[in-house]
């Protein structure tokens, strides 16, 4: 319950200073956050993650306008590159993964911190990014014939687009585990995901560091 | 397409929306006389010209174009219309839509922001600022990895002197080891010679004196004890049968070390031949059996069924039989040992970790060195490691990996290629 607020109060202070586009405060939350004794996965579902969702919430409530959101991405984002050194685990496994995003998805940020959580584990990671469309992912996966493919859904609207997607994967690198993810899937349902096919959806980047974990084994 | 309707509708309307745009903030709207004083003005002008409540003390102004230009002209009506800068000269200007009129003396702005243009900036900028922070992650995951190359490129330099240093020091002891094994060689002949005739000696010895004991010549008795007496035969038959004793192991000690020279400058002397490593090492195992059962060491050998390796297999016995006796030394009574044999393609990793004392930080980068020990003066050539070194770098073309914490144990990784190709 303790360790709760204190998460509270530095999620809170984080989503402040996102809000008033106050870089350096955000980054000093970020750093206070990780040497009391929290992991950067704490930091990335507990802070992060909780701060953008209200961040989307407060655009979705007309309280911000996009030009807002897009600072607060941009914030956490030079922030994520501060800590992406510091990160990368020394002890590599020689397994690679391509993270990317659904096609027409803008929204990268989540798919940055999942990369992340795969380089902590020692993986070597492709980051993609937005705005891949699919027949250049498919080209990159030939190149770089990764171990698995990493792929975040953040709208729910481009739901279809990720079937497409999964069914262009699925028929073209019949082997390849995909792994799946994302803020939609608060509002996918069971029934859905079994349209997916054969992949896994991962909730949350403590499910996936788990998931790596025992993968590697 | 834009709309070039007459906006009847929106007419009808004219007095709210003028209104609405009184309080605005995109649209700025400011009346001035002739010098420039500032009479009237809406919101947004009083945020573009941050002036205060009675429309005094502006902090910005007209900066191109400047006010005093409007004043060139006496004709009524537009007097200009383009893109207006007002700010500071500093760090604020605001680059906006601007109309000038001029009536009877007095000068009407009209400023907006370009709103569709900014949101299409905005748009684009949030994108460039995306694609700047993906590069800098490469940059940064590109630094690492050059990072990572260099610590490697450090270690294979670190491996080349090593190797060079040991084929140096391999070429010298070769030549040390020809030259005295031979002179050792009858040395140790030689005292098991002297042992027999020295006890014979001894024994016929006694015998004359027991026979002139026997003889009850007491006169030849008495001479004869004095010369026992005198030149003390019972401690000198006693101390020269130890002295042989100790020669012998001392000269067994000699053979020992140039049999470990000779093995460290000549490794190449066999033939690659493919075998069942698995039954190879458990061969060097039982060599130690009565070790591990005397220091109550458990050792646990994890290793799959069968495993064919092309190597050489005396030499790679040696390798790992000298690791392993030195992870015996390291454990106290009760502990473990785990040896492990992995197929990891295209190499074979044999792993032996222990939970005994660790190798201290300071001598890390020694425990290759010939002649290095850390065991008492007697008990170690300082050659084991030195020799496994040579065998799975040199002969096998392979590499070895140390972790060790003090206190907590050490794991040795000998990692060789499946078939060794030559």
């Amino acid at each position: 319950m303790m360790n709760e607020s204190i998460s509270e109060n530095f999620t809170n202070g984080f989503l402040d200073n996102l809000l008033n586009c106050n870089r350096s405060a955000c980054s000093d939350i970020a750093h206070s956050y990780l040497s009391s004794n929290h992991s950067v996965i704490q930091l990335y579902e507990d802070v992060f993650k909780v701060a953008l969702y209200e961040v989307g919430k407060l655009w979705e409530t007309n309280k911000i306008s996009v030009a807002t959101e897009h600072i607060a991405t941009a914030i956490t984002e030079s922030i994520l590159n501060e800590l992406f050194e510091q990160i990368i685990s020394n002890k590599r496994c020689y397994r690679k993964v391509v993270v990317a995003c659904v096609e027409k998805e803008q929204h990268q940020v989540g798919i940055k911190m999942v990369a992340d959580v795969f380089e902590m584990n020692g993986w070597e990671t492709f980051f993609l990014g937005t705005g891949i469309p699919n027949n250049e992912l498919i080209r990159y996966l030939h190149e770089i014939k990764p171990d698995l493919i990493a792929i975040s859904l953040s709208v729910y609207f481009n739901f279809t687009n990720l079937l497409k997607m999964l069914d262009i994967l699925q028929k073209e690198f019949p082997g390849l585990q995909i792994v799946i993810g994302g803020q939609a899937f608060n509002h996918v349902s069971a029934d859905m995901t079994d349209r997916m096919g054969n992949v896994i959806v991962l909730t949350d980047l403590y499910i996936l560091d788990k998931f790596i974990q025992t993968y590697n084994k | 397409m834009v709309y070039t309707g007459k906006n009847k509708y929106i007419s009808e309307w004219s007095n709210l929306i003028f209104e609405l745009i009184s309080k605005g903030h995109s649209v700025g709207i400011g009346v001035f006389d002739i010098e420039g004083r500032l009479l009237d003005a809406n919101r947004a002008m009083c945020y573009f010209l941050d002036v205060d409540e009675n429309l005094k003390n502006a902090k910005n102004s007209f900066v191109n174009p400047v006010f005093h230009s409007f004043k060139n002209g006496s004709v009524d009506g537009l007097i200009f219309d383009g893109l207006m800068t007002i700010g500071n000269s500093g760090d604020i200007s605001y680059v906006l839509n601007s109309k000038v009129f001029r009536k009877q003396g007095q000068f009407m702005v009209f400023a907006e922001a370009d709103v569709p243009y900014l949101f299409k900036q905005n748009d684009q900028l949030s994108l460039l600022n995306q694609q700047v922070n993906n590069l800098q992650r490469q940059l940064i995951k590109e630094k690492k990895t050059l990072q990572f190359t260099l610590a490697e490129l450090k270690e294979t330099q670190h491996m080349l002197i090593h190797s060079e240093k040991m084929n140096a020091i391999g070429r010298l002891v070769a030549g040390v080891a020809h030259e005295i094994n031979n002179p050792i060689a009858f040395v140790y002949s030689n005292l098991f010679s002297i042992e027999k005739y020295v006890e014979e000696v001894i024994q016929s010895y006694r015998e004359v004196e027991e026979l002139i004991s026997k003889e009850g010549l007491p006169e030849l008795n008495r001479q004869a004890a004095g010369i026992h007496k005198k030149n003390d035969l019972d401690f000198l038959s006693l101390d020269l049968a130890d002295m042989v004793k100790e020669s012998k192991i001392g000269i067994e000690r000699v053979k020992t070390i140039v049999e470990d020279l000779r093995l460290f400058s000549r490794l190449d002397g066999s033939a690659v031949k493919t075998i069942d490593l698995i039954e190879n090492i458990k061969s060097t195992i039982s060599i130690l059996r009565s070790e591990l059962t005397s220091k109550n060491i458990n050792l646990e050998f994890l290793a799959p069924d069968r495993l064919l390796v092309g190597c050489y297999p005396g030499q790679l016995n040696q390798a790992i039989l000298n690791v392993l006796i030195n992870a015996i030394y390291a454990v106290d009574s009760g502990g473990k040992i785990i040896l492990s044999i992995e197929l990891k393609e295209p190499n074979v990793v044999l792993s032996v970790k222990d939970n005994g004392c660790g190798i201290p930080h300071e001598i890390r980068d020694k425990i290759f060195d010939p002649f290095f020990t850390t065991k008492p003066v007697g008990s170690g050539t300082g050659l084991g490691l030195s020799i496994t070194y040579k065998i799975i770098t040199d002969l096998h073309k392979g590499s070895i990996e140390v972790e060790s914490e003090p206190g907590e144990g050490t794991s040795f990784k000998l990692i060789i290629p499946k078939n060794l190709s030559i």
